[in-house]
């Protein structure tokens, strides 16, 4: 049967689907696949997107906060759940009208997800009951506002207690996981992303190669660089590293950084400055320490690294620019050491957010670390260098959650 | 009202159409280059981007104000249709540079009251950035626009012979034009739509308002560049094209400019354009009160 005129101009109408995205257990992957999709376009917030991504495993207790927000989106707007590739029950309580597998995303045309929006807009529905709760209230010496935890570029999962004063963030008062506490044994390695992958199995007594370990650290940091340019307001930029992530090539990785670099610096210097003494105090790792100058890099320890003739990349400002350098040149030193290490074996896990270790049989994430950072730097920032200062410490509240 | 007012007004309401499609594919195109190419149908998009708030519900969220964030679009797009219309045919009554000013400041008030009325604490941060910028550029402008009514010796929008003023107040015509870009909604400041503020002022705006409002700023912009082009460039008959060159223009320059924070453009816009505003306004009055001058 042919379509109504009405059903093609909302065909037309809907061809570029706005999409919000809510990350789970391993969604940010997910995620930046669809981002890949032609016509899925990034929403800021959930109430005037077409497309509600729920990706990855979703714990049941965001259920209700899901609900509250999928209410007061505007209609039509329906709801995609990328499902993870392991076995895990769908997202309780929620409207789900399209669940694709990890497989199927890359064959995901916006035109088919359009038309589900067809179907549901000719169904009776009842009417927004408007529950959100408004996001601040009044309070003496500032107003208070909780960021997150769906913040768009922002680590999903991540809530943060702020209390402001015009754009002035005054003092964050509380920082909240929204992940559920998990223990690490039983817990599928796949859930905390690939970036994790390799080094997990490695801290769990598997074997992995440095080859492996490496593809992963260059995986994450561009999945990072991509979102902190989102966040930057470099799209286009972001856009264009994307695709690296799983197609290594230096050249273009150059010819991006190149380009966005003289502005991001910018924008970057001066932010968050961390000194090497807060790093020994809070016992910081990975790219957040080594931007601080402090030569923390499990990787120095292991034989086969050292006879590639290692050595750990160091920037001494300790600002969000410093990381961001620091992240680069891991970047392609990753490259050179996958091109010269095949197959060699592996023996620390030095995960690209800092080594995952036991301490006192307890597993210890970087995220972990890091996460007192927040309630001490972030007062005294202006809002924009906030945001960018969160974005550019790579927090991960899925390894956080894990015990 | 008689037959040539309404063929008038029949022409400018097609004009500004015509105007606001324009900039609104410029827009498309530009935004497409730096996300890394044209795609196909991008010419289209902003058809389908007003098709889509036509089908899109008006939601109000828990906890706004219903009524202004209902009229706040409605309320810009007047205030764009009578700044371009004022700059479009500018009449001979006295003051209507004046009306000018009114209808800028009028515009950077809406921007706080619809981020005010919002009930989200994102928008309410828009809305700060809204009154920041205002009183940032509010002097600048006004300065200007006392330069262009020494050298007319007239407060009227239609005055302007001869050379084009931009020859002798350049400062004048830079201050005017980021100033009132700036209040538009464009230029080169991360504003009260940020990105980092996820929507901004505009949280609160779904369906047909926000279809409203995004047509109001594309309208303010060409209104900005029509006024530069008629006050600076003694346009005159090529008035329409200059506005939408200039409208062009200005639209290329927010997206190749590098975006700078609130409090960067604040201290530049106390220390730099207010100057400058300043030292334009000293030189009309020594330029109007020299030989031959009156």
């Amino acid at each position: 049967m042919g379509m109504t005129p009405r059903q093609r101009l909302f065909r037309s109408a809907f061809s570029q689907l706005r999409v919000f995205p809510v990350l789970g257990w391993g969604g940010r992957e997910l995620w930046q696949r669809l981002l890949g999709v032609a016509g899925i376009n990034p929403c800021q917030s959930p109430d005037d997107c077409d497309l509600f991504v729920l990706a990855g495993e979703i714990p049941s207790q965001w259920s209700r906060r899901l609900s509250t927000l999928l209410e007061s989106a505007a209609q039509p707007c329906s709801v995609l759940w990328l499902r993870p590739a392991w076995q895990c029950e769908s997202p309780a309580g929620l409207p789900i009208k399209h669940t694709v597998s990890p497989s199927r995303i890359e064959a995901l045309r916006a035109a088919t997800l359009a038309d589900e929006l067809l179907e549901h807009d000719d169904e009776e529905r009842p009417r927004p009951q408007f529950e959100r709760a408004p996001t601040e209230a009044p309070v003496t010496g500032g107003t208070s506002l909780v960021l997150g935890p769906h913040f768009p570029y922002l680590p999903s999962g991540l809530q943060l207690e702020l209390r402001l004063d015009g754009e002035r963030v005054l003092s964050c008062e509380g920082v909240h996981n929204a992940f559920p506490l998990t223990p690490l044994v039983g817990a599928d390695p796949v859930k905390i992303g690939p970036g994790n992958l390799p080094a997990l199995k490695i801290l769990l007594g598997q074997k992995s190669s440095i080859s492996a370990l490496e593809s992963a650290r260059w995986y994450s940091h561009l999945s990072w660089m991509a979102d902190f340019l989102m966040l930057a307001g470099f799209a286009g930029a972001a856009s264009q590293l994307r695709p690296l992530r799983r197609l290594p090539d230096r050249m273009a990785f150059r010819r991006i950084l190149t380009r966005v670099e003289p502005r991001l610096k910018a924008m970057c210097r001066g932010v968050g400055r961390i000194s090497p003494g807060t790093v020994q105090r809070l016992d910081l790792r990975g790219p957040v320490a080594r931007a601080s100058g402090v030569a923390v890099d499990s990787r120095q320890e292991d034989s086969a690294y050292r006879s590639l003739g290692f050595e750990p990349v160091l920037e001494s400002d300790g600002d969000a620019w410093a990381r961001w350098s620091v992240r680069a040149r891991e970047c392609l030193q990753s490259l050179d050491l996958i091109a010269r290490a095949r197959q060699c074996p592996a023996s620390v896990p030095e995960a690209p957010r800092g080594a995952f270790r036991h301490q006192s049989s307890v597993f210890v994430a970087p995220t972990t670390a890091l996460y007192p950072l927040l309630e001490t730097r972030l007062g005294g920032n202006e809002w924009s260098a906030a945001l960018l200062f969160i974005a550019s410490l790579d927090l991960c509240p899925q390894e956080a959650a894990l015990q | 009202m008689s037959g040539a007012a309404i063929g008038d007004a029949a022409r400018l309401w097609l004009y500004a159409l015509s105007g606001i499609w324009l900039l609104a594919v410029l827009d498309q195109i530009l935004a497409a280059r730096a996300a890394g190419g044209m795609e196909a149908g991008t010419l289209g998009r902003p058809w389908r981007a007003a098709l889509r708030a036509l089908f899109k519900e008006r939601r109000r969220l828990r906890g706004s104000d219903g009524l202004l964030c209902r009229f706040c679009p409605t309320l810009l797009l007047v205030l764009a249709a009578a700044l371009t219309a004022l700059a479009a045919d500018p009449p001979a009554a006295p003051g209507s540079l004046v009306a000018v000013a009114g209808l800028y400041v009028l515009v950077g008030v809406l921007d706080f009251a619809l981020g005010w009325a919002a009930g989200s604490g994102y928008a309410l941060l828009g809305a700060g950035r809204a009154l920041a910028l205002l009183l940032a550029v509010l002097a600048p402008l006004l300065l200007a626009l006392g330069g262009v009514s020494v050298a007319n010796a007239e407060l009227g929008l239609a005055g302007q012979t001869g050379h084009p003023l931009a020859l002798t107040q350049p400062l004048g015509a830079v201050c005017f034009t980021l100033s009132a870009m700036i209040l538009s909604g464009w230029g080169p400041v991360r504003g009260p739509r940020g990105t980092d503020l996820a929507g901004g002022i505009e949280l609160a705006l779904t369906g047909v308002p926000l279809l409203i409002w995004r047509l109001a700023r594309y309208l303010l912009l060409l209104a900005t560049a029509l006024l530069t082009a008629g006050l600076y460039f003694a346009a005159g008959p090529w008035l329409p094209a200059g506005g939408l060159l200039g409208a062009a223009l200005l639209l290329a320059l927010s997206h190749r400019l590098p975006l700078l924070e609130p409090r960067a453009f604040l201290s530049r816009a106390w220390l730099v354009l207010l100057p400058l505003a300043v030292i334009n306004l000293g030189w009309a009055l020594l330029l109007g009160a020299g030989p031959g001058a009156g």
